[in-house]
């Protein structure tokens, strides 16, 4: 079994994921190296991905991600 | 005077006498409106800052800003200040609605109240007539009741009211604004109850002048441009409010969970924005003259109530443990009902879990259970048995119960669901923010964690004392204007400075203009110099000192020591974090130092 990497999209980015899941999707860990490449796997549009947090810390396009990280990718998001 | 009415309404209720008094120009121009000319009206009609909070003398005052009622965007605010019984601080809150602009109606800027009434009393204002009215068969009356009440009663009229939480004097009651708005924080709802003051109704037809029509217009024009340009003005606060943080907050390690023993929450996504977008109905209402129409009413089993907002997702779930968004919902609705704060409801209640699950405190609660939570609710609205004690907050509880380090708050005032562990920029707003640990005085989530305009550090202390302190003296101006803090999401800071001018006719060049904000905060800090705050209740509970959080916040701990050496030399203050002469007299605050003289030495 390949080691994955999970990878969460919220506030309305689900509609990127093939099973339309919020939580829990998975990549397999040789198909992606760094957060562009997770981006581009869902078919995400750079600009839609306002907030990339890597294990909880903001990450940007070019770092690396390794099986067994857990990837959030939010929209715009705002309130308080 | 173009943007102000230029009277203030001044009420005795002990003897039913009221004045209408005039302010000078220089008054409006030092402290704007809202929150600067609450504070400025306290220190001038509160016969001294040790006024007991709930006593007649204590006094209220609500104010309107320059900008209330205009054309521009967002400006259907309205302010109370007063002395809080929570904290013992000065203390301020705003909300939206409507009542704001029908106090301009009715020709005034502030409306100023002081003494008690004898039995239970509301207030009809108007253009032409100040009516007392008894009331004492709405005593009890849930606040929908209330509302429906005096909208059927008087149709044409605006409200701010309480419920049973404020007649009772719960310490963290809140004062409803129309149907569904709230001054949540402080316990001003008891002010009111300990003044026998149920309500205030207010109507009236007058417009504030506006300087130059053309430019005003055209700002409102740029500023709606702007809202409905960014996603989040134009549509996502629209669909999912304030709840569409809980993800995010939660994956960034920093959502308060059990007492904020942990910071990250195994039930969060079932309580998110997106789930309560999925399983509930729900539609959106809006302030006056409001493009942004935040608030969402969501259908519950006894029809439409106000949906859950993030900070009550936070405190009253995660917090307490609680995945079921139905659950949070109900207690959301309750305390609406009730009239209490549900932060400080949530915060006091976790704080009694954590005392009974450390075996501190006997009392049948424990954390992820929502057994009994509804009538404790209940109980600490009506002050019954368990629930008289956590009337007064959890400061003033835990500190009964032996440990006083489990209530989570700075200055008496519970801390929102923000942990500073993970935002410490955040932290060091909590601690020096006037009146207790509150996220409302800067904006350091909008830079901490959403990255606008452009994210720095969240983890490091360093640096972050001079960018709180622009962004305190921001948001103290547009407490003051009024505006909603949500157009900062969209709009660039130069506006608010445009639209002041445009609609007042006068020129704020843009160091005078923030010189206003800072201003205000630190006439905030002689009321509480004056009551006898020092350095040491500038401080975080120690939890947040010495324990790490969960994920990303394993091992975090702030460390506050270091960033308010920076935040006082910063704001001009000396190290007990007394403002020195010079910046008094920079500010034209002078008049004001015999405040605080001999409440600590002035080394300045």
């Amino acid at each position: 079994m390949t080691a994955e990497i999970t990878v969460n999209l919220y506030g309305g980015l689900e509609r990127y994921s093939p099973e339309g899941l919020r939580k829990g999707n998975r990549v397999p860990g040789d198909q992606v190296n760094t957060v562009r490449e997770v981006l581009d796997y869902f078919e995400i549009p750079r600009e839609e991905a306002r907030i990339i947090l890597v294990d909880g810390h903001h990450a940007s396009l070019e770092d690396q991600v390794n099986p067994g990280k857990v990837i959030s990718i939010f929209p715009l998001v705002g309130g308080g | 005077m173009p943007g102000w009415m230029g009277k203030i309404l001044y009420i005795d209720l002990s003897s039913k006498e009221h004045q209408i008094l005039e302010s000078g120009e220089d008054f409006y121009h030092k402290f704007l409106g809202g929150r600067g000319l609450g504070a400025r009206l306290l220190f001038k009609f509160l016969e001294t800052p040790h006024t007991e909070p709930l006593s007649s003398r204590n006094t209220l005052v609500f104010s309107t800003g320059p900008l209330t009622a205009t054309v521009v965007p967002t400006t259907g605010r309205m302010t109370l200040t007063t002395r809080s019984p929570l904290t013992g601080t000065i203390f301020d809150s705003n909300a939206g609605g409507y009542w704001g602009p029908a106090l301009k109606g009715a020709g005034y800027d502030a409306l100023v109240i002081t003494g008690k009434a004898e039995t239970l009393t509301r207030l009809e204002i108007n253009e032409n007539s100040i009516k007392f009215v008894n009331c004492p068969e709405l005593s009890g009356w849930n606040n929908s009741r209330t509302w429906e009440h005096l909208d059927q009663k008087l149709p044409e009229y605006q409200h701010v009211y309480i419920g049973p939480a404020g007649e009772n004097q719960v310490y963290f009651a809140s004062v409803s604004v129309g149907k569904n708005r709230t001054l949540g924080r402080g316990g001003m709802g008891a002010v009111l109850g300990s003044k026998n003051l149920k309500a205030v109704s207010l109507k009236g037809s007058r417009q504030p002048g506006v300087a130059d029509r053309k430019r005003t217009e055209k700002i409102k024009e740029k500023s709606l441009t702007w809202l409905e340009n960014s996603p989040l003005t134009a549509s996502r606060l629209e669909e999912m409010g304030t709840s569409m943080l809980v993800n995010l907050i939660n994956e960034a390690g920093v959502l308060p969970t059990r007492n904020f023993q942990e910071t990250q929450f195994a039930g969060a996504d079932s309580i998110s924005g997106e789930s309560l977008r999925d399983r509930m109905e729900a539609s959106s209402g809006s302030c006056f003259n409001c493009p942004i129409a935040c608030a969402r009413q969501i259908i519950g089993p006894e029809g439409e109530q106000a949906g859950p907002e993030y900070e009550t997702i936070g405190l009253l779930g995660s917090n307490l443990g609680i995945s079921d968004p139905e659950l949070i919902a109900k207690f959301n609705q309750l305390c609406n009902e009730l009239g209490l704060d549900t932060i400080s409801t949530g915060s006091v209640i976790a704080c009694l879990m954590e005392l009974v699950d450390r075996g501190y405190f006997d009392y049948q609660i424990s954390f992820a259970s929502a057994e009994g939570l509804a009538d404790l609710i209940e109980d600490i609205a009506r002050r019954r048995g368990l629930g008289d004690r956590l009337a007064r907050g959890s400061l003033r509880f835990a500190r009964e119960a032996g440990h006083p380090e489990l209530a989570m708050q700075v200055k008496g005032l519970d801390i929102p669901a923000f942990d500073p562990r993970g935002m410490k920029g955040q932290g060091l707003g909590y601690i020096t923010s006037n009146r207790g640990a509150c996220h409302l005085r800067a904006n350091m989530l909008n830079i901490e964690l959403l990255g606008l305009p452009e994210r720095i550090d969240r983890f490091t202390e360093e640096g972050k004392a001079a960018l709180l302190i622009q962004q305190q003296d921001l948001n103290a101006i547009l407490d003051s204007l009024i505006v909603c803090k949500f157009t900062l999401f969209a709009l660039a800071e130069g506006f608010y400075r445009e639209m002041l001018e445009a609609v007042t006719g006068v020129s704020f060049p843009e160091k005078e203009f923030y010189a206003i904000g800072e201003r205000i905060w630190n006439l905030e800090k002689i009321f509480n110099l004056a009551v006898g705050f020092q350095r040491c209740d500038d401080s975080l509970p120690l939890r947040f000192k010495v324990e790490g959080g969960s994920g990303p916040l394993a091992g975090e701990i702030v460390e506050e020591e270091k960033m308010l050496e920076d935040y006082y030399r910063i704001r001009g203050w000396n190290s007990s974090g007394i403002p020195v002469d010079e910046t008094l007299s920079r500010l034209e605050l002078r008049e004001f130092k015999h405040y605080f003289l001999g409440s600590d030495i002035n080394d300045s």
